[in-house]
């Protein structure tokens, strides 16, 4: 910026009203609650960045640029910029300890509550790394700062609980060859295939579930201007629905599980549904000195590093408007460190996430 | 239901230990306390969260979850007040009556055990906070609950809440599947039960041992907590 800004001098004692006059950067350094101030006061209220205080930066995709993950993206909105990639591995059920107990249990609460068994045997692993040098904080050298185990978390949140994932996706089955009755009821198994073995003796085999794949979704945040989450929320996404899972079989000789290595039998990992993470901060000038009497506040969509920290308040919503019945779902929505947006002002804030949810899926649809 | 035991810790300038929505978490407060140069603040107090879970060492869960909470506690805090200092509030769990690792049911225990903490080490404060746990169905209103576990009807969205003492939100954390009007409608409940009191409706009892007659509103709680402090 090339413009000065003209700010009075703060020597209100003295009768002559003297006017400094410093660049615009000068201000922004020393001052720069006042710097966001006198642009958010300007009509209509513009921000250091240019954007509007309701607009978010605007996203670029790109996916399967890693070519030995089985599926990624990377996103970038302004300048900050993630990399996503899924890497599959395969768990065999005799490595997890206590798994028939676990099945059991997910099978007889089927169609009751949700089968949680990509919680249980932590199926989906995100690891968040904040790479060195990705903002001025990130000094080289130090253990996971708390931002990247929490962003971590929430992306385990976000994938786990939301039911993003689906555990049967992840199975890898194998028709055990049945010989004769007496064995098969030796065996553990559930009610359903019993009753199906009465009505048909000629069913020889029975499905079975023999491992999982393990989904490891490792996040490098490559460049970071605030609001991390929304990108990698949607770069996670965006790799989770271009990942292909070659087809696994058991192979009973081997004792093992191989995969086939034909594109054809390849298949595409299914991602239910479509959230999308929208992150808002309330900038309340009265907190900062000189500006105690300013009543307004201003919600900022998408805010990047500078907003983020003179604003305390923020708000972060996961939003879902792929089920046309059910309309807006609101998967998640975090609210901290302030109490100026209250319910009324909540409506503002969905119907903006409702509007990025849009631009978004435009661009995660057709993956 | 909600017990509270004040100052159980002698060591610390401020403690607490609180029960509510199945979870026990005692509190401590220390503060001011000098800080390390690197963390000291010109014109603030820093304020450090540490959340200890109830056995092993603390992961990802209880970073996050301190990491929710901080900014809340940093807002509550009149930390101009006490400048180039440390204030630190450590929460431990104690007890966890559902294994889960979601952590949204941990929250309103862990933001009561904090504010009563605060309150106890004679921290100056802002204003207060009482948490609240409501649930929501689609299409139906919002109910405060004790106990999500022991909650009988379906729901869809679970909802944390924080209220201050002026009847407003500062803390909030949602998840399932809702709509904003659902959101709003357990916003309103959520303030209702604490600054006035519950509908006649409510079979939920949420604070105090309800001994008959009108229920305890959340405010209401956090005074007698209080007025038992000053007698003693």
């Amino acid at each position: 910026m090339a413009t000065t800004i003209q700010k009075p001098s703060a020597s209100s004692s003295s009768t002559t009203t003297t006017t400094t006059t410093f660049p615009a950067s000068v201000f922004r350094a020393l001052t720069p609650a006042a710097y966001l101030h006198a642009h958010l006061t300007h009509s209509p209220p513009i921000r250091p960045s240019t954007r509007a205080p309701s607009d978010f930066r605007p996203p670029v995709l790109n996916t399967n640029s890693l070519s030995h993950s089985a599926g990624s993206a990377v996103v970038r909105t302004g300048d900050t910029a993630v990399v996503v990639g899924v890497r599959p591995e395969i768990v065999g059920v005799k490595d997890i300890p206590g798994h028939a107990e676990i099945l059991k249990a997910s099978q007889e609460s089927a169609g009751e509550a949700q089968d949680d068994r990509v919680e249980k045997l932590g199926l989906v692993v995100p690891n968040v790394e904040l790479a060195t040098g990705c903002a001025g904080s990130q000094i080289p050298g130090t253990a996971p700062t708390r931002a990247a185990q929490r962003l971590a978390w929430r992306v385990r949140e976000g994938l786990v609980g939301g039911g993003v994932v689906d555990v049967e996706d992840l199975e890898i089955m194998w028709d055990r060859p049945v010989i004769g009755d007496e064995e098969s009821s030796e065996e553990e198994e559930e009610d359903g295939a019993m009753e199906m073995e009465e009505e048909n003796k000629k069913v020889k085999t029975r499905g079975e579930v023999v491992g999982y794949f393990v989904l490891y979704v490792d996040i490098l945040v490559i460049s970071l201007a605030g609001t991390p989450f929304d990108s990698i929320w949607a770069a996670t996404l965006a790799a989770l629905r271009t990942t292909v899972l070659p087809k696994a079989v058991y192979d009973p000789e081997l004792e093992m599980v191989v995969c086939s290595p034909l594109k054809e039998e390849a298949r595409r990992l299914n991602v239910k549904g479509m959230p999308i993470a929208c992150t808002f901060r309330v900038f309340e000038p009265s907190r900062f000195k000189g500006l105690k009497d300013e009543k307004k506040t201003w919600l900022l969509a998408d805010p990047d590093e500078m907003e983020e920290e003179l604003c305390s308040e923020e708000i972060s919503a996961v939003v879902d408007c792929s089920n046309a019945k059910l309309g807006t779902q609101i998967r998640k929505l975090e609210k901290t460190g302030g109490w100026v947006m209250g319910a009324e002002e909540m409506e503002q804030v969905i119907e903006s996430s409702e509007k990025r949810w849009a631009e978004w899926n435009g661009l995660l649809e057709e993956l | 239901m909600t017990t509270t035991i004040l100052h159980p810790l002698s060591s610390p300038d401020g403690s607490a230990t609180h029960t509510a929505h199945g979870h026990t978490i005692t509190a401590a407060v220390n503060g001011p306390l000098e800080v390390p140069r690197r963390d000291e603040l010109p014109e603030e107090a820093t304020v450090e969260l540490h959340i200890r879970p109830a056995t092993g060492i603390s992961t990802i869960r209880e970073r996050s979850l301190e990491l929710l909470l901080e900014p809340t506690i940093r807002r509550l805090i009149r930390t101009e007040t006490y400048p180039r200092t440390l204030i630190q509030l450590t929460l431990q769990i104690l007890r966890s009556e559902s294994s889960s690792t979601n952590t949204l049911t941990q929250v309103p225990a862990l933001l009561g055990a904090a504010m009563l903490a605060l309150l106890d080490g004679g921290v100056a404060l802002r204003t207060t906070v009482v948490p609240a746990l409501a649930v929501t169905a689609r299409g139906q209103g919002a109910v405060l609950v004790d106990d999500v576990t022991e909650y009988e009807g379906e729901w869809d969205g679970t909802h944390v809440f924080g209220i201050t003492g002026e009847g407003k939100v500062i803390l909030a954390k949602s998840e399932g599947s809702f709509g904003v009007e659902e959101w709003k409608d357990a916003c309103a409940v959520a303030v209702q039960g604490i600054m006035e009191g519950e509908e006649e409706d409510s079979d939920e009892e949420m604070y105090g041992d309800g001994d008959g007659g009108k229920q305890e509103t959340g405010r209401e709680w956090l005074m007698g907590v209080m007025a038992e402090k000053e007698s003693s």
